[in-house]
Parts: C-alpha cells; structure tokens; sequence
C-alpha cells in the first residue's frame, strides 16, 4: 500500500519537476523575445519525448543494479545469438557435464543417500555377528535374545528370516514367491503399518499358529486385481492354506525389492540353545540421541560379556551400522567411482569454459578498461559477467537436467537387478537442489579466472593494446587451463583402461563350462508334498526324461546349484589316505547334487572315469565326482578313480568315479571353491535347477519345458528361467555397468580435451600471426613453423600427461578393489593413454599449425 | 528510440556524474538550471540531453551524493532543488582524480609515445 503510494507521490513529483524544466525553458525563449508558441514548440522539440524521459528516470529509483542486470541480460542474450557457435560449445559442454553428474547423483542419492521409506527411518540400524572365519554374518536367535534383554541404547530389536520362499498355488498358474519371515514387532519398529488389515500379532509368532501371510502391495494387485476383500481369504502356500490378514503399501519393500509375502516368524524353542546358528537379520531402532557409535561400544560391551558367558562365543563380536548404509551395502564404492568420474568430466567442461570465457574478455579488454575508467566498480564488472553468462548457463543446466531425467530410464535398464532400491532413482527434489548447487559452483569456477584477470588489467596499457606482457600473462593462465584438463583427462582415461581391462580379462576367464545353448530354471520341490528323498529324486526324473523328449533337446539335467550363483554355504570332505593313515580333510568345496546329464549338459568336461548313469541309484554303492583341483590335492600324482571320500566323520564313505574339469561356482572374479558331486537318488535336494541345451535359440524352450513342469504337477512353479549366457552376463552387470559408464565420461572428456587443446592453440595462432609473418619473412621454413605451433600443443599436453599419470597412480589405488586380473600399475593402459593423448593433441593442433603455415608474410605485417 | 537513451547514459554515466557534481559544488539549483550551467560552463560544447540528465540525478539522489528540496518560487510553483551532500562532495574529488588518469590515458591514445611501436 504504502509503496504504491510512495510510487505515485514520486510520479507526480517527477511530472512537476519536468513541467517546470519546460516552464522554465519557455520563460527564458519569451524573454529573449520569441513567440510564446513558437518557444514552447521549440522546448518541446528539444526537450524530446517527455513520457520517455520520464520512464528512463523512473528506471533509476527500482534500483540501478537491476535496470543495469536487466541490461546485461539482454546483452547476454545477444551475444548468445550474435555467437552460435561460442554459445552452442559453452551450452553442450554445460549439458553434458551437468547432465552426467546430474544422472549420477540421482542414482548415488536414491540408493546410498535418500531416507529409507520408514518413520524415523536414521535411527534404524542393522546388526551383524563377527567371527574370526567370516566378517558379516547373521544374528543368532539367542544372541538377539541376550542383546535384547543387555542394551540400553535400543528402543526396540527384531530379527528376521530374509528368505522365506513359497510355491503359491491354487487360482491360476502356479508360481513361486519369494518371501520373509518377520516378527509382530517389526512393522511398529520400522513405524509402517499395514495398508489393508493388519499386522502379525505375537501369539502368530508362536509355531503352529504361523498360517497367517501378509501380501506385498505389487501381488495384491497382481494376482488378486486389488481386491479389497483379500482379507480372510485361503490361499494355498508349499500347500498349506494360509489366511491373508494383511497387505503393505507400495513403498513397503522389506528386506528387499523382491520380497511379495511376509509370514510369521516362529523359533524353535531348541534355537535358543544353540549360540551359534547365525541365520537371522537383526534390525534395531536407537533410543533418540543415542548415535551408532555408542550402539557399536554397548554391543562390544555386550560381547565381551557373552564371550565369558559361553566358551563358543569367544572372538565373536557385533557390528552395527545404519540401515540405509546396510541396504546399499557393496554397492556404494562403484557409485562413489562413477560420480568421481562424472565430477572429473564436468571439472574438465569446466576447463575448457574458462578457457573460451578468458578468450571473450581478452577480445574485450578495452571495452572493460573503458568501463573501468568510466567508474565502474569491480562489483558491477561481476554482476555484469555473471549476467552475460546467465542465459548461457541456465539453458546448459536446464538442458542437462533434461538430458539426465531421460537418460536415468536407460540408465536404469544398464543397471543391474540386484541394485537395491533402484525404483526410487528418479531427478526428484533434492537431486534438482543438487545440481543447482552444482551450477553456482561451476559459474563459480568458470568466472573466477575471467574475472581475476579483469581485475588485474592494466588500464594504460590496455588501452593502448600495444602491451604483450599481459597477454602473455593471461596465456600462461590458459596454457595452466589445458594442463590440468590434459592431466585430468588421462585420469579418467587411466581410470576407464582399467576398468576395461579389467572386464576384458574377466570375459578371458574360462569358467569351466559352455554357456551357450543352455537354458536354465529354477524349481523349489515342496517338502510337504514330496516328503521323502526318492520321491523328490523320482519327481526330477519323470520330469527330465520328458525334456528329452521335446524335440531340439539335446540334453537335460538338474543340479542344486548353478555355476556363477553367488556366494553361498561351504562344507568340507574327508579323503581316504593310503598307507593306514587318517583320513585327510579338505574345506571350503562346494557339494553339488547333479543328475547324470547335468555335467554333460553344462559341457564339462570329464578327465577321468566316467558321469553318473542311471544305475546310481539309491540301492547302488555310493559314487561321487570330484573336480581336478580335489583329485589333485587329495591324492596328489595318483588315480583317484575308485578312491573313497565322505562328507563327515559319521557320513558313509563315496567310490570316486570320475573325475571332471574345475568351474567357477561362486563368480567369475574367484576361484576358491572346490567341487564334488553327488549323484541325486543318493543325496536328493529340493532346490534344483533344471538346464538343458538345445542347438536353437534357448529362448523357443521356456514354454515347452514349463508345460512339461505343468503336466506332471499343476501345482509345481518354476522361476529365475534364464539362459546360461544370461546368468553370466548378469554375474557382471554391475562391473559392466560401471566400465560402460566411466568409459562414457573417458571418450567424453577425451573430446572436451581436444576442443580445449585446439581451442588455446587456435587463439595462439591467432595472436602470434604477426610473429609468424615475421619469422617467414626471414626465411623460416614451413617445417619450422608447423614444429613451433605443434610443439606448443604437445609441449602442454605432455606436461599434463605427466601430471595425470602421477594422479592415475594415486587414483589405481583407490580403483584397487574394482580391478581385476591386471596390476594397477598396468602397463598397456598406462603406455595406450598417454600416447592416445599425444595423437589426441596432435590431431587438435594440427588445423591451427596448417592455419599457421599458410600465412602470408605480407599480410601478416599489415595486420594488428 | 529507448535504447538511443541508454546507450548515452552508459557511455557518459561517470563523466555526465562528475560534471552534475562538479555543478552543484557553488550551490544549489534546479534540473534546467543544472543544464543550462553545464552549457554555459562548456561554451555551449556540451548540451545534455534531458533524457540523460534526469536519470543521472534520480540516480545520484538515490545513490545519496546530491540530494533534493522542495521550495516554492516566486510565482507559486513548487520547485525541486538539489545540492551536494557529504558523500556527494568525496565522491567529486574522487571522480575528478579518476578522470586526470583517463584523461592521460586518452592522452596516450591519441598522442601515442614513440617507444614500443615496431
């Protein structure tokens, strides 16, 4: 109110000042003796447009920095349209640098940073059990007891069974879910609630009374259309009817993404003996104010007492760490290695803005000398740069972000299946604030030099524009500019050679087995339905001779355990010795309950002896197969065929029948597992994976093979139907991720490099064609002249390489854990980078020296 | 027609400053006779324009180095005076020691010295 009256009190004000001005004008014509009709026409026509006079006035009291902000915006924006092609570099290199770190740090922010969906969810914490053998393990149900009853730091602690899978059967195909076994009260510790009905209560924890299920919300809209009458309903599970009591919200994703159905936990009462069954995950809630490092101290504390308590427990230890942290688990330091790269990209964008910036205010110093001298300030200066540049900026950034949000979608398809929480990566919030920060910063950078420069002009000299030293003052600064984006570029070149040198030698290991032509799926053989081993066995069997059967089949087997699955429980074999001894042991092998054709099916290849047949069976002797590394240890330079081994002191001991080539079992990266197969009628298991090769596309076979699944039980699912080549591929799909994307960021800053090598070399050209003239005058050879401008170029670019390559060897360090078969200090990666730098450089100084001695002496002379 | 303005207030803003300053130092007076005593001081050389005239002095006043009264004339009319201020008097010596460099520098342009040319 009162600033519109002040407006109008100040128009009126400035409407008499300007009458008066005429009046006054008009007096002083009439006196010296014109009509009063021809002075007034005259003061009005010298005078001018009074209404325009009044509005540039006016301009002057909203504040002059904005009318002169104003101002430098639009001739910000025209410069924009007078240099496409200055704008178009400034706005790709802004898009790309901004738009790669953008899409990064969404992925970083919605794995590693964001708060989990739960109340509260930063005083949540996972523990662990920490023995001398192995880091992380599980809880103990006792233990969870014993911490329990001791802390003083939680609010609240529950333990679950992060797996527990079900066969859904009974209305529609049958099909297998994977599952989790939770107590009542970890749904009120995460502070969710259920959305439909309600949670388990803890007499539901008792065994017996556990046939209750609550749904995830992606199978309640799934399979039962989002019935809002789900609850009460029967469904079948391992066939046993099961009450539905609730369904969870859609965020509700816990202990992973997978996970469709919750059942009660129940534990046997015999568990709380045992202090050593670690098989549980332990979540707590810390009381408010207590921090994860007081948690750490009072469950060491707690530890140390159990320790004493019980003679098992000793060296065993807890851990604890936040939840957020637990969830995104391993893969936090392939993250943090992609935004490093993406920062190095934009760092050296970056660069190479400086750098075009510099070359504008270099060509406009005497603009900005006469500013100076007109009395504009060194704020005025600033305001004046940052606003030029603002239009530029703001369109890089906006086209970055845009260029992120799409690419995230894809980025999200590269990304592997097992990056946990990757459905909350999206350009949300705080991933925007991010990259807005991220702009102020990189203006930041990109005007500091600019403007320092400015500031340091030489007004005399300047204007005079004769003066040499400044510019090459300010060469030297851009000669700096190209070193470290030369330096900084061989890091992230270094980084990517490593990494794909890494993935090259993994995709050189030979896993043992042929994957190509072999389609896999997984069953999970109910225990209620088949209760006894041979009907399992029996099961597989009918099964299989009915996959051979199909035409295109050329082989079928099953197996417990696929090759390249992952970690998972090791055990340990007893060997007979000769010569009356004790019989030797040998730990961390893999046994495997394989049919016949398993091992022919997944081609590997038989050393010595022969496969299993379809006479192993359960009135037979016991067999087994072992791989050449077990073969080899046990018995050393001697036939192991016809050897005996067992899997325990009490266990009956196996003839050795044959011997088999090695594989890798748990991924390719290593090879400490040993094998040994036992025949399936012998050993049965209910977890099996059915494969089978073929000599078409594996993919023809997927409903084939489920039909046959169908035909034998209706109720019996299969799951994980994946090729071979499939499961290979998706053993290395964060690794490839990874080598893809920092390699990306490589090739991408390698083209930055080169711009910002031509850039400086071009605009030297430029400056020292008078000198070049000069020089051919005098006789200089062409050969000369082509080695003096290409020798600049290379002389800048092998004081970067230098740089970068002392900066790659602290980077191969941190890179250490990532690599694979090759040292950090790889040669060939460390040879190839430099030399395609030099070639890089090369080629970017090559116009600018064919500009050079293309010059003409005499128009040279005449220029400046 | 409205950036022909601008573009003079920008390239006469610190000189167009000093000499309103440089004006007001014997006195206050009003906008026309600001310009009128520019005129006469310049041997009718320099003839400001009233579209820059009036913006230099709103701006001035608003920057607090002149500042403004309303009184009434003789024949009624209210009439706005301006004057020096404190701030307004250092800023005239600091502007004038400003114009002496630029005017040496001028004075290298178009007088250039012998040495450094090649």
């Amino acid at each position: 109110m009162s600033f519109w009256k002040s407006r109008k009190r100040k128009d009126d004000e400035l409407e008499t000042e300007i009458q008066h001005h005429i009046e006054l004008a008009i007096r002083e014509r009439v006196e010296r003796g014109e009509s009063p009709e021809e002075a007034r026409a005259k003061v009005l026509r010298e005078f001018g447009n009074v209404a325009l006079v009044q509005e540039v006035t006016r301009e002057m009291w909203t504040g002059a920095s904005l009318a002169l902000l104003i101002q430098d915006l639009r001739f910000g924006l025209r410069m924009l349209l007078k240099s496409p092609g200055f704008s178009l570099v400034v706005i790709l290199t802004l898009a790309l640098g901004i738009g790669a770190t953008t899409a990064i740090f969404s992925v970083v922010y919605g794995v590693v940073l964001r708060p989990l969906p739960f109340g509260d969810s930063e005083r949540l914490v996972a523990i662990w059990t920490h023995t001398p053998q192995v880091d992380r393990l599980p809880v103990a149900a006792a233990d969870h007891r014993d911490i329990k009853e001791q802390n003083t730091v939680f609010e609240d602690i529950a333990i679950l069974r992060a797996s527990a899978n079900y066969n859904l059967s009974g209305d529609g195909q049958p099909e297998w879910l994977q599952g989790s076994s939770i107590p009542a009260n970890l749904f009120p510790l995460l502070k969710v609630e259920a959305a439909l009905g309600r949670n388990f209560t803890p007499e539901e924890n008792q065994p017996g009374r556990d046939q209750e299920v609550i749904l995830s919300h992606a199978l309640w809209q799934r399979r039962y259309g989002s019935d809002p009458n789900v609850i009460g309903k029967n469904i079948r599970l391992e066939n046993m009817p099961y009450t539905v009591v609730g369904v969870m919200g859609p965020n509700f994703q816990y202990p992973n993404r997978e996970t469709q159905i919750w059942t009660p936990l129940t534990i046997n009462p015999a568990d709380f003996q045992t202090h050593t069954g670690y098989g549980h995950l332990a979540i707590a809630r810390l009381r408010p104010g207590v921090t994860v490092a007081q948690a750490q101290n009072e469950l060491t504390t707690i530890a140390a007492r159990l320790a004493q308590q019980y003679p098992v427990k000793q060296f065993v230890t807890f851990g604890v760490e936040s939840l957020r942290e637990n969830v995104a688990g391993s893969t936090v330091k392939p993250l943090v290695t992609l935004l490093a790269a993406s920062f190095g990209l934009l760092l050296i964008g970056c660069c190479n803005l400086a750098n075009l910036l510099l070359t504008r205010t270099l060509t406009r110093n005497r603009e900005t000398a006469v500013r100076t001298a007109l009395g504009a300030s060194h704020l005025q200066l600033l305001v004046q740069g940052v606003a030029e540049l603002f239009p530029l900026l703001s369109i890089g950034a906006i086209l970055g972000l845009v260029a992120a949000s799409l690419s995230i979608k894809s980025l999200l398809r590269l990304m592997p299946t097992t990056l946990p929480r990757a459905d909350e990566i999206s350009v949300n919030l705080p991933v925007m604030l991010f990259s807005v920060g991220l702009l102020i910063v990189t203006a930041a950078l990109v005007l500091i030099i600019p403007l320092h420069q400015m500031r340091r002009a030489d007004l005399v000299s300047t204007l005079r524009q004769v003066s040499r030293t400044a510019t090459s003052n300010k060469a030297r600064i851009r000669n700096l500019l190209v070193v470290s984006q030369v330096a900084l570029t061989v890091m992230l070149l270094t980084g990517a050679g490593l990494l794909i040198r890494s993935f090259a030698a993994l995709k050189d290991i030979d896993p043992g087995f042929r994957s190509r032509g072999v389609l896999s799926m997984r069953l999970a053989i109910p225990r209620n339905k088949y209760k006894e081993d041979p009907k399992v066995a029996a099961l597989c069997q009918s099964i299989l001779e009915r996959v051979r059967a199909l035409p295109a089949v050329e082989s079928a087997g099953m197996g417990n355990r696929l090759p390249l699955s992952g970690p998972s429980g090791l055990s340990t074999i007893e060997f007979e010795r000769s010569g009356g001894l004790e019989p030797g042991s040998l730990s961390a092998t893999d046994d495997t309950t394989i049919t016949p054709d398993y091992l022919r099916t997944m081609n590997i290849p038989l050393l010595r002896g022969r496969f299993f047949t379809e006479q192993d069976n359960m009135d037979s002797p016991m067999v087994a197969i072992l791989d050449e590394e077990v073969a080899r240890r046990a018995w050393p330079g001697e036939n192991p065929i016809g050897r005996r081994v067992r899997s325990g002191p009490t266990s009956p001991w196996a003839e050795v029948v044959g011997v088999v080539g090695h594989i890798r079992h748990e991924k390719l990266e290593t090879d400490e597992r040993l094998q040994i197969y036992w025949n399936y009628w012998q050993r049965a298991r209910d977890r099996m994976s059915l494969v089978v090769r073929t000599s078409v596309d594996p993919h023809s076979l997927v409903s084939p093979l489920l039909n046959v699944i169908q035909s034998i039980d209706a109720d019996q699912p299969a799951f994980a139907v994946r090729t071979m080549n499939e499961v290979v591929d998706q053993s290395l799909s964060l690794r490839w991720f990874n080598t893809f994307v920092v390699s990306l960021f490589a090739g991408s800053s390698l083209l930055l490099a080169v711009i910002g090598i031509y850039g400086v070399i071009a605009w030297n050209v430029k400056q020292q064609t008078r000198e070049i003239g000069v020089r051919v005058a005098l006789g200089a050879s062409r050969r000369a002249v082509l080695m003096m401008v290409l020798g600049k170029g290379l002389r800048m670019t092998a004081v970067g390489i230098v740089l970068g390559a002392l900066g790659s060897f602290v980077l191969a360090r941190f890179l250490r854990s990532l690599l694979f078969g090759i040292n950090q200090t790889d040669p060939y990666t460390f040879l190839a980078v430099p030399s395609l730098l030099i070639v890089a450089a090369a080629l970017a100084c090559l116009l600018p020296a064919l500009r050079a001695i293309s010059v003409d002496p005499v128009t040279a002379l005449r220029c400046e | 027609m409205k950036r022909r303005y601008e573009n003079r207030i920008e390239l006469l803003q610190g000189t167009l400053d000093l000499i309103i300053l440089q004006t007001l130092q014997w006195g206050p007076r009003h906008g026309y006779g600001i310009g009128q005593a520019i005129r006469n001081g310049s041997s009718d050389v320099l003839q400001v324009d009233t579209g820059s005239l009036y913006p230099a002095l709103h701006r001035l006043e608003r920057k607090k180095w002149i500042k403004a009264e309303w009184t009434v004339s003789e024949n009624k009319q209210q009439v706005k005076t301006y004057q020096l201020t404190a701030t307004g008097k250092k800023q005239l010596a600091h502007e004038r020691s400003n114009w002496d460099k630029l005017s040496e520098a001028m004075a290298g342009i178009l007088h250039p010295a012998r040495e450094g040319e090649q």
